[in-house]
């Protein structure tokens, strides 16, 4: 709304203290709150009137769409590899203990109460090991998500199980992916995963994608993770 | 662009013309003033009510489940059903013109019984009948018409490739598959879609190759985000 001048002065009529100071006052108001709640009309705040991604390296991508983008990590180069095992378990290779996966992992403190969408995918591969047939088994894929400070091992989410198995140049089918070839190559499988939880302002909520190891020795490569915060 | 302002000393006489100047010159600059006149993202969430209509995507929905293993054995489209079934219920979502609904579900596949692995031209990768199928389904809360939405995801359950090399190979089973469906539905017409409810649903494509696929530990997730 345009301001409007309450008086206009006109040639040969004198000009009044009262008339001047009702100019300035409404001056004086237009500046201060004449710009008033009507002035924005209803439906006129547009998606381009309202605050992007307010963090470092966003992307901008509009948040009703996908929500604030916390974390992109995307390695695509298939020679970055990160190595895991199951020697770090205690009494067997194949008891169910995970270790988090090199840079698929996140740390989000809730400014408000929101919703976190998590999605995430890579290539998990069993390499050629040593250890005995029987216990070449087909290695766990999880998502993991931790409240606080406290990672305890069964964060883990059952749902989000996906299987990686053993490249072993063996025809029995032990690890049950269905191959029963000597070419370990057939048994590579790509883990995607899409899951949401939410979340109340001030918790501090670590998110992981992990591994649970039942070789002596398997790859995770070709990695993704992409975390979309909704506050409310 | 500032507005020029007159200044006077002791003394001077007081004409109309020069008085009127400085509020029609701050008039005329404001002229372009209007509800249109604030400047890109000035406004964060502090500046909206979430009251009545929310604003922000309030609406999620999600199942999941991680003991059940359901057969799929038929070629029709059936309920994925891990007890609870992958159906999120609405009873009336209205998705309106430019919104849009994103959907997402992941399964594995744990088990399949594969027939006749001899009729090797059905194992091709052209050729879908080693393969089995996922796909979003959808009531639609006023008319109560079901149908299909979104692409479907076909996974084979056999790798063999178009082109026989001169060598034999061999047919080799594909199971323990993490499976994805996703869709991004945007209500791209010009009346509103009411939703009764959303499942997922899959099938087998022939049952004379493969009879049945076993799923396990899947999730799905539904929700609508403004536009």
């Amino acid at each position: 709304m345009p301001f409007t001048v309450p008086v206009v002065f006109t040639a040969a009529t004198a000009v009044s203290a009262t008339s001047l100071q009702t100019n300035h006052t409404a001056l004086r108001k237009y500046i201060n709150h004449g710009i008033i709640k009507a002035d924005i009309l209803p439906v006129s705040v547009t998606t381009t009137d309202i605050v992007r991604g307010e963090y470092a390296n966003v992307v901008r991508d509009h948040q009703f769409t996908t929500g604030d983008i916390l974390t992109q990590f995307v390695e695509v180069d298939l020679f970055s590899q990160s190595y895991a095992t199951s020697h770090f378990k205690a009494f067997d290779l194949f008891s169910l203990k995970t270790e988090a996966v090199p840079n698929m992992s996140k740390r989000v403190i809730m400014e408000r109460d929101g919703t976190i969408f998590i999605s995430a995918g890579m290539a998990a591969i069993g390499d050629l090991n040593y250890q005995l047939l029987n216990q070449k088994k087909a290695s766990g894929v999880y998502l993991q998500i931790s409240l606080n400070d406290r990672v305890i091992a069964t964060d883990y989410i059952a749902a989000t199980y996906g299987r990686a198995y053993t490249e072993d140049n063996v025809a029995t089918d032990v690890d049950t992916s269905g191959n029963t070839t000597t070419h370990g190559i057939y048994s590579r499988r790509w883990y995607a995963q899409r899951y949401w939880r939410t979340f109340s302002k001030g918790d501090i909520v670590n998110i992981a994608l992990v591994v649970d190891p039942r070789s002596d020795k398997m790859h995770v490569t070709a990695r993704n993770l992409n975390l979309e915060v909704f506050y409310r | 662009m500032p507005v020029s302002v007159d200044t006077y000393e002791g003394g001077d006489a007081l004409i109309a013309a020069d008085a009127n100047a400085a509020y029609t010159a701050i008039a005329a600059e404001t002229a372009i003033l209007d509800d249109e006149n604030t400047r890109s993202e000035w406004c964060s969430r502090e500046h909206i009510s979430q009251a009545g209509n929310a604003t922000f995507n309030l609406n999620f929905a999600q199942v999941e489940d991680s003991n059940t293993t359901q057969v799929i054995n038929s070629t029709t489209f059936t309920q994925v059903n891990l007890v609870p079934a992958f159906r999120i219920a609405y009873g009336g979502l209205v998705l309106q013109p430019g919104e849009v609904l994103r959907c997402h579900f992941d399964i594995n596949v744990v088990a399949a019984t594969i027939l006749n692995p001899n009729a090797t031209a059905r194992y091709l990768a052209n050729d879908a009948s080693d393969c089995y199928q996922f796909r979003f389904f959808f009531r639609n809360f006023v008319s109560g018409v079901v149908a299909g939405f979104g692409p479907t995801a076909t996974y084979s359950t056999t790798n063999k490739g178009v082109v026989n090399p001169p060598q034999t190979l061999e047919i080799v089973n594909r199971i323990g598959q993490r499976c994805s469906l996703h869709n991004c539905f945007l209500n791209a017409t010009n009346a509103s879609i009411s939703f009764d409810w959303i499942e997922v649903r899959a099938r087998v494509c022939d049952t004379a190759y493969l009879p049945s696929v076993s799923i396990k530990e899947g999730t799905f997730q539904v929700f609508r985000a403004l536009h």
